[in-house]
């Protein structure tokens, strides 16, 4: 990418100011950085920016609550009903506690990806650090609440399959099939927002006027459709661990569904 | 509770994105299968024995994974036909 891609002005300016005391920093912990006035990477400043957005929009958002809501209000509201309804639709009822951390998750990669279509900045998803990250989070998240909700041992038996003669064969594939998730997770957002990024830039070096805006306008489409796949998988995977019977649950919730849909 | 922006579940985006993980079940099964067997090869000294088995394991759970989305399409796909 060496050839498609400059320096962005705010990392350089980032650099410029902290660059320095954040490599000695890191030299204390005993690394040491090759070149220390450019050592934070672009996509952790765009990290940064989307974390101050975050939190600067929704402490707004919560700070002031009426009882007849605001414009504000009503689409922070409503964005959280939203990603509420999803999990409650797939896990049930009691999923309602996964909230904070899916919706915190899912606005987090909406707001990534969206990032990319403003001059001067980047989508930090298309780096593979950051999807590999959030994919991480999630694998703990729902590992963690499995193990909560069923107890260590229950939750461990899952893996071994349902006849116990196979489980020395079932166990590896098992644990290869859970740490393939986080994979086919990372590598489905990264490769998007980065291939919709780098067509952006080539359409862009070749008719700089006018002829990006529709591939710009597609972009915002993938930015919100891959950050809604990643919520729903989370969700699914989730509702796998947590669920007594995860295969019977799965397929009666989604017959429920399947007659909701057909109603 | 109606989800805002018109993505309501008529289209069944849920069934979008699991199709969307099955194309990955498989190289991604295969791709971490090699990486755990490289990495133990490294760290028990067995040359080329682990990543010849993990990685044979990685192409079982890729298919298994792959198998166990098919089957779950075929049975949504003939739960809505009955209906």
């Amino acid at each position: 990418m060496e050839g498609l891609e400059h320096t962005l002005g705010i990392v350089v300016l980032v650099n410029r100011l902290i660059g320095r005391p954040v490599a000695s920093l890191l030299a204390l912990f005993g690394i040491q950085v090759a070149d220390p006035a450019h050592c934070i990477p672009d996509y952790i400043v765009m990290v940064f920016i989307v974390a101050v957005i975050m939190i600067v929009l929704f402490t707004l958002a919560g700070k002031k609550r009426d009882l007849v809501p605001g414009k504000f209000q009503v689409v922070s509201e409503s964005i959280i009903r939203f990603f509420e309804g999803q999990i409650v639709e797939i896990v049930g009822p009691e999923g309602k506690k996964y909230t904070p951390v899916i919706g915190t998750v899912g606005l987090f990669i909406v707001f990534c990806n969206l990032l990319g279509l403003i001059p001067g900045l980047m989508s930090p998803t298309a780096k593979l650090n950051v999807t590999i990250g959030c994919a991480l989070s999630v694998f703990l998240y729902y590992h963690g609440q499995g193990i909560k909700a069923q107890g260590l041992l229950k939750y461990l038996k899952h893996f071994m399959g349902p006849i116990p003669a196979i489980a020395p064969l079932m166990i590896p594939i098992e644990l290869i099939s859970h740490f393939s998730r986080v994979i086919s997770l990372s590598i489905r957002l990264f490769s998007n927002i980065f291939a919709e990024e780098v067509l952006i830039v080539v359409i862009a070096s070749i008719v700089p006027l006018f002829l990006p805006l529709p591939f710009m306008v597609l972009s915002i489409f993938t930015a919100l459709l891959q950050a809604f796949v990643f919520v729903l998988l989370s969700c699914i995977y989730l509702a796998g661990a947590v669920e007594e019977e995860a295969e019977h649950a799965v397929s009666a919730s989604s017959e429920a569904h399947l007659k909701e849909a057909h109603a | 509770m109606s989800p805002p922006l018109g993505l309501r579940p008529r289209i069944n985006y849920r069934r979008l994105a699991e199709a969307t993980s099955l194309g990955l079940a498989l190289p991604s099964g295969i791709a971490i299968g090699m990486f755990i067997g490289y990495w133990l090869d490294k760290w028990l000294k067995t040359d080329h024995w682990m990543i010849i088995i993990w990685t044979l394991l990685g192409v079982a759970s890729g298919l298994i994974s792959l198998l166990r989305g098919l089957k779950k399409f075929i049975r949504d796909a003939e739960a809505g036909k009955e209906d």
